[in-house]
């Protein structure tokens, strides 16, 4: 039997790197396809050019037995393929009803049909398992989990046979994970050949009937997801077998530098106490909505304080204002690189000392070699030492651009380092490696506070865990005296 | 150097210079054609170039600052005729040229800061705030005035600022001339190489990110449009020159938007993130010799409108493809 999705020796060259090489897939009908591969493997080109953003230098695509050759977006989705990104396209200012019908709108005399688009979205949205989301409802309100629902109830109205899926989970927690994993298998269960691009290995045996791994551009194996074990997966991915996760250098904590009291935000946090000590790493673990990132942006005054206090070493307390905190020695590195992370189209140089600059400064005038050295330092620090300072940030892959943004807060040295969804996007690879960095920075005797949507990570790499539900800090204690299941259910949602 | 690494010279860093020498190239060889007997390039011609070049350019020095941190001014023009009848008043009292010239340099400077506070206090785009100023300033020019042009006895040093050099063996070069180059030579450091002028491009590439790293967006944007309405008073005292030691109310009138075509055409980038001082010196001599360049070969007004109208579209278009 053929496939009704087939690519054939698809093959891409950026330059003088091969991003693409003879790429051959087939995805059925009915069917989760997993497809995994390290930051850079060339995952990203591949769903470019699945869903026509680019065009590949040679090979062939076919869809239902036709050759398949978009040219653009438009036209991918005219053949029925459909990509759904990370964060998917939502527009927030309009209904549920109108973002699943956006670009396939109805219409009757020029007048948008409504009663058919009523009929249309509920149709999808119930075939996904959601009859009862309100249509009326706006984007703007939706969960994360909830926006990938609405993309995907569009690809059902869009009719698409072939949806590709870029990492919807990895910006969300356990217990939603699987809400989406969910409307993933209902999606195949209509017949679609369904594309699932994840860095979650453990995803592949519970949601995905097949897997293939991509590496330095190559197919490097592929096999049933029935019968593959995650070691054998990471195998595949860093072409080596990998030891354990490497012993934690031990850490002791020192005095209080971080005293947070009765800290509230207009919505999120309400009235959290805390305190963080030198060479701790306090872990904050939550659904999305839980309040992990407004504590961290109230924290260092980016976010609005309606009440409390936030004092730093045992200096006076904090006034309001991001700029406040950054000069009592508090750093940042935001959930979403893309709005307030990084300098888009700016250096990597300008990147990684933008948070620092008067430390190189002579009369306010910039003393270029010891920048360029500063920098240097900053980016080994980082694993990312090849990166050169002069690159543009947006030609570098996610991952790196992720690992640019860390060494920036590191770089500025601080003595309280908040860090939101540090590893987002990073692959199993360079997680410990990032991990690692961060162990040593507080061995220095500095604290780092971090969120994060897996609660694996967080009680493997922290001191302390916190968790975080409804705006409040639910409870705090040593990371040995949480199990795994106490700890997702101090976070559930829907905890009564 | 391969042809790659000119195709990129000429897309980035050179392309405002190609741009000129086309625009002189495409003149010359017209004017060869149309009227052999007076050549474009003439004494006469340059230093009616340099004399306006002088003026858009000086704005321009400044307003890429401004378009650099994302921002935008439109109240430039205003601002010009406001400095320049601020000139003339004070001169007309009475008052020492110098302490004329002051006056204006600090009107323009402060005008500019408190576009400056008004952006960051009133948390509202700059275009809204400019637009909303654009208008005071002119009222204020007028009020200063009496709605009538100011005549004043201006001394040789003011008067002549923009004629050439009498000594001097090259036509061009009068104090104004150096008066600007030496203004962009001085911006265009302290953007590349002080802690102000990388926050400066950090403000104007991703505002939010810059917060968080602890760079003073007030303090920054404040400075941006001083910087912009000092530039734009320098070039007040040369329209007052170039008007023959007069300042008029209605000066500058659509000139904010002379100065924006200048600099993005030299670069500069409306989303900000972006912008080089020589660039939109370069953009500044482009339009003015284009326009110079319509007048010798007998293009009509309208035609002329509607060229560069056309060169400013082509420019953004290219910047558009050079941030892909």
């Amino acid at each position: 039997m053929t496939a009704l999705f087939c690519v054939r020796d698809i093959t891409k060259r950026f330059g003088a790197t091969l991003a693409l090489d003879k790429v051959s897939l087939d995805i059925e009908a009915g069917r989760v396809n997993a497809l995994l591969g390290a930051n850079g493997a060339g995952k990203s080109t591949l769903i470019r050019i699945l869903g026509g953003a680019l065009n590949a230098d040679s090979g062939s695509m076919g869809c239902l037995g036709h050759s398949y050759q978009p040219g653009s977006p438009a036209s991918a989705r005219a053949h029925g393929v459909v990509v759904i990104h990370q964060e998917p396209a939502i527009v927030p200012e309009l209904s549920v009803e109108a973002n699943v019908m956006l670009g396939c709108e109805r219409s009757r005399l020029g007048l948008v049909n409504r009663s058919l688009h009523r009929q249309l979205t509920t149709a999808a949205l119930s075939r996904l398992g959601y009859g009862t989301l309100n249509p009326a409802a706006l984007g703007g309100d939706l969960s994360l989990p909830m926006r990938h629902v609405v993309a995907i109830a569009r690809a059902l109205v869009l009719e698409a046979r072939v949806v590709v899926l870029d990492e919807p989970t990895s910006a969300l927690s356990t217990v939603e994970s699987e809400h989406v994993l969910a409307v993933v298998r209902q999606l195949a269960a209509q017949g679609v050949a369904v594309l699932y691009v994840t860095h979650f290995l453990d995803e592949v045996r519970r949601a995905t009937d097949s897997w293939s791994v991509l590496r330095d551009g190559r197919i490097v194996a592929s096999g049933d997801s029935g019968s593959t074990s995650v070691e054998d997966l990471i195998g595949h991915l860093s072409g080596r077998r990998t030891a354990d996760r490497p012993q934690r250098a031990a850490r002791t904590p020192g005095e209080v530098v971080l005293t947070v009291t009765d800290l509230s935000g207009p919505v999120a946090p309400r009235a959290v106490d805390l305190r963080v000590r030198r060479g701790e790493i306090l872990g904050l673990y939550g659904v999305a909505g839980s309040g992990r990132s407004s504590l961290l942006r109230t924290i260092i005054g980016a976010d609005r304080r309606a009440r409390g206090t936030v004092r730093v070493g045992s200096g006076v307390a904090l006034r309001a204002g991001a700029l406040c905190g950054v000069r009592a020695g508090v750093a940042l590195l935001p959930e979403s690189r893309e709005t307030e992370g990084q300098l888009p189209r700016q250096s990597v140089l300008e990147n990684v000392t933008v948070s620092r600059l008067s430390r190189y400064a002579r009369a306010g005038f910039l003393d270029a070699s010891r920048l360029h050295a500063g920098a240097r330092a900053a980016l080994l620090d980082v694993a990312a030492a090849h990166v050169e300072l002069d690159a543009s940030i947006a030609d570098l892959s996610g991952g790196m651009q992720q690992r640019i943004a860390l060494a920036r807060v590191l770089h500025q040295d601080p003595d309280v380092l908040l860090l939101d969804e540090p590893t987002r996007g990073l692959d199993v690879g360079t997680r410990p490696e990032i991990y690692r960095r961060l162990a040593a920075f507080a061995a220095r005797g500095r604290a780092v506070v971090m969120t994060g949507s897996s609660v694996d990570d967080l009680l493997a790499e922290c001191d302390t865990l916190g968790v975080m539900r409804l705006g409040r800090l639910q409870d705090v204690r040593p990371v040995k005296a949480w199990t795994r299941a106490e700890a997702l259910a101090a976070g559930a949602k829907a905890a009564s | 150097m391969n042809r790659n690494q000119i195709g990129a010279l000429l897309r980035g860093p050179l392309a405002p210079l190609a741009g000129l020498a086309l625009v002189i190239v495409i003149f010359t060889v017209w004017g060869a054609l149309q009227k052999p007997d007076v050549a474009f390039m003439s004494g006469f011609r340059l230093s009616m170039i340099a004399k306006q070049t002088a003026i858009v350019g000086m704005g321009a020095v400044g307003m890429t600052a401004v378009i650099a941190a994302g921002g935008i001014d439109l109240s430039v023009g205003s601002l010009l005729a406001l400095c320049s009848v601020v000139l003339a008043s004070v001169m007309h009292s009475g008052a020492d040229p110098a302490t004329a010239v002051l006056a204006a340099l600090l009107v323009g400077a402060a005008a500019g800061a408190l576009n400056g506070k008004l952006i960051t206090l009133l948390k509202l785009a700059p275009f809204v705030v400019t637009l909303g100023t654009m208008l005071i300033y002119r009222g204020l020019a007028e009020q200063v005035s009496s709605q009538l042009t100011v005549r004043a006895e201006a001394p040789r040093w003011i008067a002549a600022l923009l004629e050439p050099v009498a000594t001097s063996n090259a036509p061009l070069v009068s104090w104004g001339v150096w008066i600007v180059i030496g203004a962009a030579c001085m911006l265009s450091f302290v953007l590349r190489r002080s802690v102000f002028g990388r926050h400066v491009t950090a403000v104007g590439a991703n505002e939010n990110a810059a917060r968080l790293c602890g760079v003073p967006i007030r303090s920054t944007k404040i400075l941006v449009y001083a910087i912009a309405g000092f530039c734009t008073a320098m070039a007040g005292i040369f329209e007052f020159a170039n008007l023959g030691s007069q300042g008029s109310p209605s000066s500058g009138v659509g000139w904010e938007l002379e100065v924006i075509a200048a600099v993005v055409i030299g670069g500069g980038s409306l989303s900000g993130g972006r912008g080089s001082v020589f660039g939109s010196l370069i953009g500044a001599t482009m339009m003015t010799t284009l326009r110079s360049g319509c007048v010798y070969v007998e293009i009509p007004d309208p035609v002329q409108k509607v060229v560069t109208g056309a060169i400013i579209l082509a420019a953004v278009a290219l910047d558009r493809s050079r941030a892909r």
